[in-house]
């Protein structure tokens, strides 16, 4: 397992588009932390036409405020997460998708496999190291938006600083983006393994959850808005999650605990499901 | 290397193949024995890589057995750790160097970061590939390729050695050498597999051949017996009555020979060459010239495959 480890690091670290995955997720939320915290500014600093009722105008200037809190270390940590989350899902679901869809097209896969028989390792320390590389992003995440606020401090921007800290909130976000991409890289996977196409692999991906959201139309439709039943399907799942730890008020029927069962069930299910396709498939390639 | 010859390193027993209605490999019962150099031979689409790659554990088979160095294989056998292969075209990452891919697939197979990187520098080495060991695989041509893939089937010198086509794409020097190697890989006690179509490599380096022909075994045996079984007597006489004569008399004593031109007959393979002098001198008749004769490994090919090909298989 260590040499499959050790592999698997080499293969992954010198891949090009790991870096620049890393390097989008960066370019891309620094300019989304500026623009939220030049318009909460913006706002703040609104000058309402004098027949406004005062009221109104300190609850607008208030909501800007609390607005405002949201790109101050710590909170500022989530409020980048939140940015990046769906782009993260998205780099994951591509780094999924051609990670291993790429030992298909290269025909590496034949070649890895006569090194390492057990087909079963090899996929769990493949899934295994996705997962570090998933984290490893949201680590990122996590530093840029501890910085962030120091950098807009350095650059003269004053910025409010948080009383009390919703440190738990903070570490839920963590989990749950952490979880939904260990989700997506399983979900992933298991298609690039079937289809042996990492583009049809991805497209396949989006559709599931285009279909899921379908499913989940209908069952409200047919069971009412209070069912538990779409709930324990594993997108609807993430979003109920993801909504939980934003403070939204969803879901209410499902508590958090099952939720967190039924979206790790699912990754259980999905990283299974690819190990038992690849075990049980034949290597044309 | 103290193998015992006798051991038979792979070995298969009805084996049976099937993609689809398309019957690749049908009840193929094969058997290398250790310490040779074994040539798989047989027209495209005959069913050797199926043959290979159900071997290596990468195809399941639809039916039989198959045992490499003893151990039934499926896959994940640890068996296949053990055994060193080639699979048709070799398959790099192309973004990683050719020191690196060999160091990540040593390093797969369990080897420790030290010795992994000095089995892959002393397999690079082998294949004359030490001076672009740090070149992305990805700009090599087909020919360093191909050496690479044999690299990588002799990195930390396996009991058996699976080759599918090794000299596909080499110019002819680089041909020489990877014939050089593969003899020298049996000096040390290694056995080879190689499949191929190139007939005058098998006639060269393989003790033992097969023929494969759609899916299934056409004949298998150690190369010189398969050759000794279709030799023939040639005979040039000086005169067409002389010729004519010793046909004569070769019948008299019930050695048959066929006529080849109006000098020449062939006599059958069975006959005993010194005997058949003995009756023509005993009948007066000397011929001009003598020569055993036997097959081209080409025409024993075609002769048991018929010249064709094959339906496709994988």
């Amino acid at each position: 397992m260590i040499g499959l480890l050790r592999a698997e690091w080499l293969r992954q670290r010198k891949r090009r588009d790991i870096w620049l995955v890393a390097l989008a997720l960066v370019a891309l939320s620094i300019p989304a932390y500026v623009s939220g915290v030049s318009n909460a500014l913006v706002n703040i600093g609104y000058i309402p036409e004098p027949d406004f009722p005062p009221d109104f105008i300190e609850q607008v200037q208030e909501q800007s405020r609390q607005e405002l809190l949201r790109y101050a270390f710590p909170m500022s940590i989530g409020t980048v997460i939140q940015n990046g989350q769906i782009l993260i899902l998205a780099l994951v679901a591509y780094l999924a998708a051609a990670v291993t869809g790429a030992e298909f097209a290269y025909g590496t896969i034949r070649t890895s496999l006569v090194a390492h028989a057990d087909r079963r390792g090899f996929l769990i320390v493949r899934l295994a190291a996705m997962a570090v590389t998933a984290l490893l992003l949201i680590g990122l995440l996590v530093v840029l938006g501890a910085l962030l606020p120091l950098g807009a401090s350095l650059l003269g921007t004053s910025l409010p600083e948080v009383a009390d800290p919703d440190i738990g909130g903070l570490v839920g976000f963590v989990a749950v983006t952490f979880l939904a991409t260990c989700f997506v890289i399983g979900l992933t996977t298991l298609w690039a393994i079937l289809i042996r196409n990492a583009a049809i692999a991805l497209v396949l991906t989006i559709a599931y959850v285009l279909i899921e959201g379908a499913v989940v139309g209908l069952i409200v439709r047919a069971a009412g808005e209070d069912s538990v039943v779409r709930w324990l399907l594993p997108v609807a799942d993430l979003q109920l999650l993801f909504g939980r730890v934003s403070g939204a008020q969803m879901g209410a029927e499902m508590p958090t605990l099952s939720a967190i069962s039924v979206g790790i069930a699912w990754v259980l299910a999905f990283w299974a499901a690819s190990v038992r396709v690849l075990a049980r498939a034949d290597i044309r390639e | 290397m103290g193998r015992a010859v006798s051991q038979a390193v792979i070995e298969t027993r009805g084996l049976r193949k099937a993609f689809g209605s398309v019957l690749a490999l049908d009840d193929l019962t094969l058997r290398v024995p250790a310490g040779s150099i074994f040539g798989y031979l047989g027209p495209n689409g005959a069913g050797k890589t199926t043959t290979i790659r159900v071997v290596l554990g990468l195809l399941r088979p639809s039916g039989g057995e198959a045992y490499l160095l003893g151990e039934p294989v499926t896959p994940g056998s640890t068996v296949l750790s053990r055994v060193g292969a080639m699979v048709e075209r070799p398959a790099f990452y192309p973004y990683l160097s050719a020191h690196d891919n060999l160091l990540l697939f040593a390093s797969a197979r369990g080897l420790a970061p030290s010795r992994a990187a000095e089995l892959s520098d002393l397999a690079l080495g082998r294949v004359e590939l030490t001076d672009v060991a740090r070149r992305k695989v990805g700009g090599f041509s087909t020919g360093m390729r191909q050496r690479l893939g044999i690299a990588l089937a002799l990195l930390g010198d396996p009991p058996l050695v699976i080759l599918d086509e090794p000299t596909a794409g080499l110019d002819p020097e680089g041909m020489i050498d990877v014939r050089v190697l593969i003899s020298g890989l049996v000096r040390d006690g290694t056995t080879v597999f190689l499949s191929t179509h190139l007939l005058a490599e098998a006639e060269q380096l393989c003790t033992q051949v097969a023929v494969l022909h759609r899916g299934r075994m056409v004949t298998s045996g150690p190369t010189a017996d398969l050759f000794a079984a279709r030799q023939h007597l040639w005979l040039r006489f000086a005169a067409p009555t002389d010729r004519d004569a010793g046909i004569r008399a070769l019948a008299a004593v019930g050695i048959a020979a066929e006529p080849d031109d109006a000098l020449s007959c062939t006599v059958a393979t069975e006959a005993d060459g010194t005997r058949v002098i003995r009756y023509l001198a005993d009948a007066g008749i000397y011929p001009a010239e003598v020569a055993v004769r036997r097959p081209s490994l080409e025409q024993l090919y075609i002769e048991l495959t018929g010249g064709k090909g094959s339906e496709p298989a994988a």
